[in-house]
């Protein structure tokens, strides 16, 4: 291909979605919730206050008078944005897949960076994880298309939001004001535990294809959960303070280990599940209970076993082949391994606290997690393996890109007639001279 | 901007009055570059307009700041490009930033409308096998249209190492698409 006409394609290649052509409506609703933004900020500015602000622009004299009509100015922003601060407020009650979605998003992350200090923000972005929960709740009631997508991107959004406050936690956990660290500690693990409650009650009604992502959300702000109580115990170590006392921690941290003794059951409960699917995908043997009576039932059209009202019945098949019994799922012994070990953690935990050894105890009850959601992970990781199995679809390799690695440095010594230094900071850039 | 004066007007207006309509007209004119410019960093659609609205929201909050400002363009990229930045720093990828980038062309589904035009599509996909900094001038130059002074002061570079890289750039494309062709 000629240079000229690659030159040629490349520019219309613009044109096109894959050239990076965006969608109109996202580029309509991203300009209404900046407008909305822009138009607050110019409000809250008094008018005697605009002004004459140091910037590097020639302009030469005269041109300020163009700016004079300030006032038609203020009245056009105000017919032209009504409508959209309108916009955003109906998009409050959007749902995952909503046209107005993108803005209830957007105007969150437009909130968090204009709240300021890490604490409040630690708290917002908890709050709008609470948002992303009632969405799934509205999802599961509302007869909707696409449910599962839906439900999972908003599952998806909670946990991004969950996973910032983990991080932030991190970064109070180093606040020197003790009062400020505690104080957000004990309201992420009041909402950690209130979300992880809502989960629960919702698991159930969620779709099949979405619960494994549904029981990650669980974990993920378990995890949350304990890291808050690990920045109480941190800053109650650092000193006696009066915002939180050793019995209000241990007290957490036995709610805690009930917590991981719940997780730990309902995945013991999933590995039964799980081998009892296999028992029956395997053809070899049921067995169902119903209304007390016990009915077991080979179904290889080998044998008959029933016992009824007391009676047992055996009856040979026709072909009179002998009974072969249902092996064990050997991925089954492995994730009950890992719950076992995670009793063991939390027996440990048990005792740590009792001699108040609080930071390993909640450390048992961390490691106990992680070993709850391993299993899980295992169980989820068979099914997947038994679907692509089952629909004989199999999935390619990434294709790698070659001489992709070449960093900014070589480029500069490639072409060093004037060296270049490379900046990063924005401020930097813009104050360089043309 | 093409418009040196009607874009110095807007910056003043933001500057000095917080006008939402002039950035509104920043917006208009600068929406779908910086959309594209991060489309070919990031890896889907999605991660693309979220990254590009937080571009335009970190922009307005710095016109109204105190700091001077030479030139939107720049002020844009430069956001973008930090953003772009961070976002690989979140996700863990702040040794293999570069490489990464470079694999993370959006996926093909939207090749299908390219079908039609076959040459379309595999220019786009000589496109993904270039390294970053020379797929970004080229998206900046012949997707962008923006000119080599603008893109001088956004990769910080002089106009004739600008020429140098585009010139470069073109024919690494070149090459890769000879090469496919041989194949």
């Amino acid at each position: 291909m000629e240079r000229n006409n690659l030159i040629k394609q490349l520019k219309s290649l613009s044109e096109t979605k894959a050239g990076g052509h965006c969608r109109e409506a996202w580029v309509r609703d991203t300009r209404a919730v900046l407008m909305e933004k822009a138009t607050q900020d110019a409000e809250s500015m008094p008018v005697g206050e605009v002004k004459q602000m140091r910037f590097a622009i020639d302009m030469g004299a005269g041109w300020q008078k163009m700016m004079r009509p300030a006032v038609a100015m203020a009245v056009i922003v105000v017919l032209l944005f009504g409508g959209s601060i309108a916009t955003v407020s109906a998009s409050y009650g959007s749902l995952p897949g909503d046209a107005l979605y993108s803005i209830k998003i957007f105007s969150e992350g437009a909130q968090l960076s204009l709240v300021p200090g890490k604490e409040n923000k630690t708290k917002m972005r908890m709050d709008f994880a609470g948002r992303r929960l009632d969405e799934v709740a509205k999802l599961v009631e509302t007869p909707v298309v696409e449910k599962e997508k839906k439900i999972g991107e908003a599952v998806g959004r909670f946990k991004k939001n969950i996973e910032e406050v983990n991080k932030d936690l991190d970064k109070i956990k180093q606040q020197k004001n003790k009062k400020k660290a505690v104080q957000v500690a004990k309201d992420v693990d009041r909402k950690a535990e209130e979300y992880g409650e809502a989960i629960k009650k919702a698991i159930n009604k969620v779709p099949a294809e979405s619960k494994k992502e549904v029981k990650k959300a669980k974990a993920v702000v378990d995890e949350v959960g304990v890291k808050a109580v690990e920045v109480l115990i941190e800053k109650h170590a650092e000193g006696e303070t009066e915002e939180v006392t050793e019995e209000e921690i241990i007290e957490k941290i036995n709610k805690k280990i009930q917590q991981a003794e719940e997780t730990i059951a309902e995945v013991e409960g999933d590995i039964e599940e799980a081998a009892q699917e296999a028992f029956e995908e395997g053809g070899e043997e049921v067995v169902t209970e119903e209304g007390g009576e016990e009915v077991v039932t080979e179904e290889g059209g080998e044998e008959v076993v029933t016992e009824e009202g007391g009676e047992e019945v055996v009856e040979e098949s026709e072909e009179g082949t002998e009974v072969t019994e249902g092996e064990e799922p050997v991925e089954g012994e492995a994730t009950e391994e890992t719950t076992d070990q995670a009793k063991e953690n939390i027996e440990e935990a048990k005792v740590l606290l009792d001699s108040k050894d609080l930071l390993g105890a909640l450390g048992a009850v961390k490691e106990a997690n992680t070993l709850a959601s391993a299993a899980e992970e295992e169980i989820g990781g068979e099914t997947t393996e038994e679907v692509v199995e089952e629909t004989g679809e199999s999935v390619e390799g990434e294709e790698t890109v070659e001489g992709a690695t070449t960093s900014t440095e070589e480029i500069v010594t490639e072409e060093t007639e004037e060296p270049i230094q490379q900046s990063t900071t924005t401020e930097e850039v813009i104050n360089t001279t043309e | 901007m093409r418009n040196k004066f009607k874009e110095k007007l807007l910056l003043y207006k933001i500057k000095a009055k917080h006008d939402p309509e002039a950035f509104g007209e920043i917006y208009d004119e600068y929406a779908e570059k910086i959309y594209r410019f991060i489309f070919f960093k990031v890896a889907s659609e999605q991660e693309a307009e979220d990254l590009s609205s937080e571009v335009f929201l970190k922009a307005w909050n710095y016109l109204i700041g105190e700091k001077p400002v030479k030139s939107i363009g720049a002020l844009l990229y430069t956001i973008a490009r930090n953003r772009v930045i961070d976002y690989y720093r979140q996700k863990k990828f702040e040794i293999e930033a570069t490489e990464e980038m470079a694999k993370q062309l959006p996926e093909d589904t939207s090749l299908a409308e390219l079908e039609k035009k076959a040459d379309l599509a595999r220019v786009y996909k000589a496109l993904g096998k270039l390294k970053d900094e020379y797929r970004e001038i080229v998206v900046m130059r012949y997707l962008d249209d923006l000119s080599i002074a603008e893109i001088a002061s956004i990769i910080q570079k002089t106009r004739n190492n600008v020429r140098v890289l585009l010139h470069r750039s073109v024919s690494a494309l070149k090459d890769i698409l000879e090469e496919e062709e041989n194949k």
